[in-house]
This record gives C-alpha cells, structure tokens and sequence, in this order.
C-alpha cells in the first residue's frame, strides 16, 4: 500500500555556542507529500532543509510538531517497525557505509534485526536487492571502500529499500556523483518508485535534476516553506523573489552572460531580519515587507507562497 | 603571436600509472579556457603540474612553456617565486586554502610584500584596495577577521583578493565555485569573469561543470581518462561535439528550463589504472565503431581551431537513430 507523509507544524532550535538564544533551523513548516509522488525539497545550505529530513526519519528529535504516515502520526519514541516506514539515503556514500562490512553484511544485519524474511531466506532476499539496484549479484561479496561513487550510492539505497519502507528521504543523492553516474541514479529511483510505489522527498540544491524527477516542490528559505507546487506551474511561473532568485542563479549552457544576481548571502540564521526574512535581498521590497512577516498564502489551486506580492492579481479579485 | 601558457605533451605519472597523458592545449594573453571533465579525468593534476604542485612521487614529463620559459623541471624555489605573482591560484574550498590562524588581511598582504617588495605601510593600503574590488563589506574590519569569520562567499571572495593581489598574467581555478551555493556562486562568476578582464589576465579553469565554464570561456579542452579528447571554440564544442564523449556528456546534463528525462551515460567513468583498450570512452559509447576497441584516435585537428581524438572526429558525429541500425 502506498502511503503519504504529512508533517504539521515542526520546529527544531539548536543552542548557539556561547549564546542564551537557540537557532532555529525548522520554523513551524507544514509539508504534504502525497501517496506515491516524488516531492522535491530545494534551497540553499542552512535553509533547514536536512534538519527538516532528519527530524522525519527520526533521527532528530523536534522541538513541536507531528509527522505522520497516511493517518497514523508517529511518536517520539518510535518502534522498530515505525523507524522501518520511513527510510533515508545520505549524500555521502562513503560515510554512510561501513568500510569494515562486506554489502552482504550491512544487508544481512538489517534483514535480521528486522525479521523482514526467514532466516532460510535472507540470501536470496540480498541478491534480489542488489538486483533491484542494478548491481550485479558479486557486489555482494565487495567491501565499500573498493566500489565506485555511483555503485555505493545503489547500495545505500538496496539498504533503504531492504525495510520495504513506505517513504524514502533522498537527500543530495546525486550530489557527490558525476553527471554521467547522476543520471543513472536519477533513472534508478524513478524506476523504483513507480515499481514498488514508493512515496519519495527528494531533497537536493540540484533545481534541474528535481525538475527532471519530482512530481511537486516545495522551496524553503531559512527555516520556513516560502513556495510550494506543482513542479511545472512553479518552474515556468515562480511567485517568491527567492524562487526566482535560486532559478536566475542557475548557471545555463545555451546563456553566455552570467545572472546578474545582487550580491547578497543569506542572513545568519541565528539574527534573522525582521518582517519577511528574505527582504534584505528581495528587489520587491517594500515597507509592507519591513513590518509583516508574509504567511504561506494559497494562490492557484494546489499552489502556494508565503510573499506578500505573490499572485497580485488574484489579491485584487478577492478583494 | 605566441601564447602566453603552452602545454605540449604534458604527462604525470605516479609509479607505473600515467594518470595524465600528452595533455597539451594554449592560453593566449586575456582569454579564457575551460578544462572540463568528470571527477579522474586528471583535470585537477594537470593543473598542479603546470604549477609544480604535482604531488610527491609523480613524474612529470612534457613541456609547459609560460612567457618563453620553461616550467617541467624547474626547481620548486623557481617556481614558488611564479605562484602568487604571475600564476595565482584560486582553490575549491577556501576553507582548506586559507590559514586558519592568520587574519585575512596578513595573508592578502603576503604576495605584496614577497613578490613585490611593498613595504608593510604600502601593502596594507593594497590589502584594503583589494578586499574593496573583491566586493567585501567594511574592508578594514574584514581584513581583521580569521578565514572562520566568514561566509563561504565570503572567503571565496578573499581568495580572489589572494590571487590578484600581484596582478598575476594567469589566474589558474580550480572548481572555485563548487562548495558555494548557487546563488554566491553566481556573485563569485561575476567576480572572476570582471577582475579577469579588468587585469588582462588569463584564466584558466578547471571544472566539473559545463555550464558554468560556459560562461566564462571562450575555448574548452574536455578531458577524459587522463587525455585531452576534444578541444576548440567552446560554443561549437558545445554546439557541435565532435566526440562521442563530449555529445554523450552534454546529453546526460539535466535542463533547467524544460522538462527533461535523465539520460545517463551507462557505466563508469575509466578507471585511469586500468583504462580500456582502444579509445578509453568506447565501453560506454553510443557513437562506437568495432575498431573503437582496439584503436585509440589520436588527438587531431579535424577543422580549423578544433581537435578531437574521436573516429568521427572529421565526418561529424552520425545521428544516433542511424547508429542503432
């Protein structure tokens, strides 16, 4: 069965070093991500993107906030079969696995603790997912640290995929590939998800590779959703100042002049600006902007955008 | 004329592994070249042999002509008096480039000071000038803080000080923008691209990402296995690849203005220890001919100002429906 994943509300503070204050790194977001659609999460480093992933997958506790699976929401403390519903793979291969375990033995070990298959079983249920990655049934037998980039980023998700989870957080998965290996990767979690109807959150900086992939985006910007939609309808027509920002920063092969973005770097987030946050760098600014913190404000259907000058001419229809 | 950086035939090996081999390309006086590849195509070692920097046990072979010298062979006080002065240097993390116990400003005014003989007075006022032109906010208090105080674009941008600090005939880069954020990384192109052409220098830049070389180079050199494989006017390089490499490569990047399928090259990059017979590509080419697996093309001119070491580098690439017949 195919099962979407809501998160209500979720803040995660940090403490600051030396400071009374905490960072907050996830700012009350609310995200949907629907049976079986790959949703994108895009935004630059510290936009909380990750902390946001960590704290689905539990490997972060929340400040507040809820994650739910389909209609069941998960606890604090989650089971082992909780914890088995919603599985993550790293951007980093070579750290997220064991250089001192064989692939069979990071494979074996999970089945095992889990009880996913019979004893009897657990061999064959390791070939088969080596299979569904694409990698011959001798990587078994490999250690980490002699496979390829690309090879290890498939054993990391055959890992993933041996607790048959429900959701499955990609975050910067191809990030640390070639473009050649990216693609592949890319192919292999399309081909995945719609084999076993995974519902997946593709968390990446990458905005061509998640135009490429996700059924939907959200984008954030220091802690907070600013833009969410459908991935065509946000692409070819951004609200935020910032979604556009991130669109016009893209470096392109058929552009010969670079982006005449204003030289301007996200805020700590430690001293956020009052009102809306991007307002320092956004060319709309306005008093409005000094003195309101805009809300995630629905435009079209299915689309949304916390700006205040987001969609002007709906504003002045429902007025 | 002759070209203020000439490569011919550079190699480096590392015990009995040549992981560069006969690389050899030009840099004319205020232009700008791209060397392109995927991650062990030997980009990165040759850029740092050409500056000496080549790491301990490799040998070197080749020349590399700058300014009617001689670099291969020179000793390493030789060199060191070219880098920072006339070849300056623009790393991928800053973080690891920069002392981290030094405050931005001493190290901005060390190049001044050696290679240029200012005076301590002299070299701060020039510290100040450049952390200005580099776009950093209240120069005399940056030039105060440590490399950790900083941003990420921030330290790029103090790099940048770094490498102009001299006013160098060749600024060398290698990936400078990869650990920034797209939106800095757009800022520090910029950068680059206008205190390049301010200065008359030469940039040569090395880089995993096409388009971004795109936007600063006027010529490419795209390196595959340790080898030059196509080279030329990067806009019919791009344009019109005359290697299967090159097509199969501008292919696989995802668009960010269309809807696109992701469309990998299959298998891996060559592994430059044990490179396949042949030409080191034709393992994962759809453009290969069954003498591609034994015959490796040489490096050739096939049109005025473009090189190509493909078996279709003269005729054209063929269009791949017809291919697959």
């Amino acid at each position: 069965m195919t099962s979407g994943l809501s998160v209500r509300d979720l803040t995660v503070t940090f403490p600051v070093a030396g400071a009374r204050h905490r960072l907050t790194a996830v700012d009350a977001v609310t995200l949907t991500v629907r049976p079986g659609e790959t949703h994108g999460l895009v935004g630059e480093s510290g936009c909380g993107k990750s902390t946001l992933a960590r704290s689905i997958v539990g490997l972060t506790v929340p400040d507040v906030g809820e994650v739910a699976i389909g209609d069941q929401t998960l606890p604090r403390r989650r089971s082992h079969d909780e914890q088995r519903r919603v599985q993550m793979v790293f951007q980093d291969p070579i750290s997220a696995l064991n250089p001192r375990l064989r692939v069979r033995d990071v494979l074996t070990e999970l089945l095992r603790v889990h009880r996913m298959v019979p004893r009897s079983a657990v061999e064959e249920r390791c070939r088969e997912l080596v299979a569904a990655v694409g990698l011959p049934a001798d990587v078994l037998d490999a250690w980490p640290g002699s496979l390829s980039g690309g090879q290890r980023q498939r054993v990391s998700i055959a890992r993933a995929l041996a607790l048959e989870p429900e959701i499955l957080i990609a975050d910067e998965v191809t990030s640390a590939l070639d473009v050649s290996v990216q693609a592949q990767v890319l192919r292999l979690l399309l081909d995945l998800q719609a084999r076993l109807g995974l519902t997946v959150l593709f968390i990446s900086h990458n905005l061509a590779v998640v135009r490429q992939i996700c059924d939907r985006v959200t984008v954030m910007y220091l802690g907070r959703i600013v833009e969410t939609g459908p991935t065509e309808a946000l692409y070819s027509d951004p609200q935020h100042p910032y979604t556009r920002l991130l669109l016009e920063s893209v470096p392109r092969l058929d552009r010969v002049e670079l982006p005449a973005a204003a030289d301007t770097e996200a805020p700590d987030a430690a001293h956020l600006p009052g009102g809306c946050r991007f307002h320092p760098r956004c060319p709309l600014a306005a008093q409005v902007c000094l003195d309101s913190d805009p809300v995630l404000r629905d435009g079209p259907p299915d689309r949304a955008a916390a700006c205040h000058f987001a969609w002007p001419q709906r504003t002045e229809e429902g007025t | 004329m002759s070209a203020l950086l000439e490569v011919s035939d550079l190699s480096v090996s590392i015990g009995a592994t040549r992981l560069v081999q006969d690389v050899s390309f030009s840099l004319e006086e205020s232009s700008a070249l791209g060397l392109v590849g995927e991650s062990g195509s030997g980009k990165t070692l040759t850029l740092r042999a050409l500056l000496g920097l080549d790491p301990r046990g490799a040998r070197v072979t080749g020349s590399v002509m700058f300014a009617g010298e001689q670099l291969v062979g020179r000793g390493e006080r030789a060199m060191s008096r070219l880098r920072g002065a006339q070849l300056a240097m623009v790393f991928q993390d800053p973080m690891a480039a920069l002392n981290p116990v030094q405050r931005i400003g001493k190290q901005i005014a060390e190049g001044p000071r050696l290679h240029l003989g200012l005076g301590r007075a002299e070299a701060a006022a020039r510290t100040l000038e450049l952390l200005a032109k580099v776009g950093l906010p209240d120069p005399a208090a940056t030039a105060r803080r440590y490399p950790h105080q900083l941003s990420g674009g921030q330290r790029q941008r103090a790099m940048i000080a770094i490498a102009l600090a001299c006013e160098p005939k060749v600024v060398l880069c290698d990936e400078p923008t990869t650990a920034l954020d797209v939106t800095v990384q757009a800022q520090v192109l910029r950068l680059l691209h206008s205190a390049c052409s301010e200065l008359g220098a030469a940039l040569l830049f090395v880089s995993h990402d096409l388009a971004v070389v795109r936007q600063l180079c006027r010529q490419v050199a795209v390196m595959y296995a340790g080898r030059v494989v196509e080279s030329g006017p990067i806009e019919e390089v791009f344009g019109r690849p005359r290697h299967g490499y090159t097509a199969s490569l501008l292919r696989s990047l995802p668009d960010v203005d269309a809807p696109s399928e992701p469309q990998p090259i299959p298998g891996e990059p060559a592994n430059p220890r044990n490179p396949p017979p042949g030409c080191p590509f034709h393992p994962r080419c759809d453009y290969a001919l069954p003498d591609c697996a034994t015959e490796r093309p040489e490096l050739v001119e096939v049109m005025v100002g473009r090189r190509s070491a493909c078996v279709h580098g003269r005729t054209g690439l063929p269009e791949l429906e017809r291919m697959a017949r």
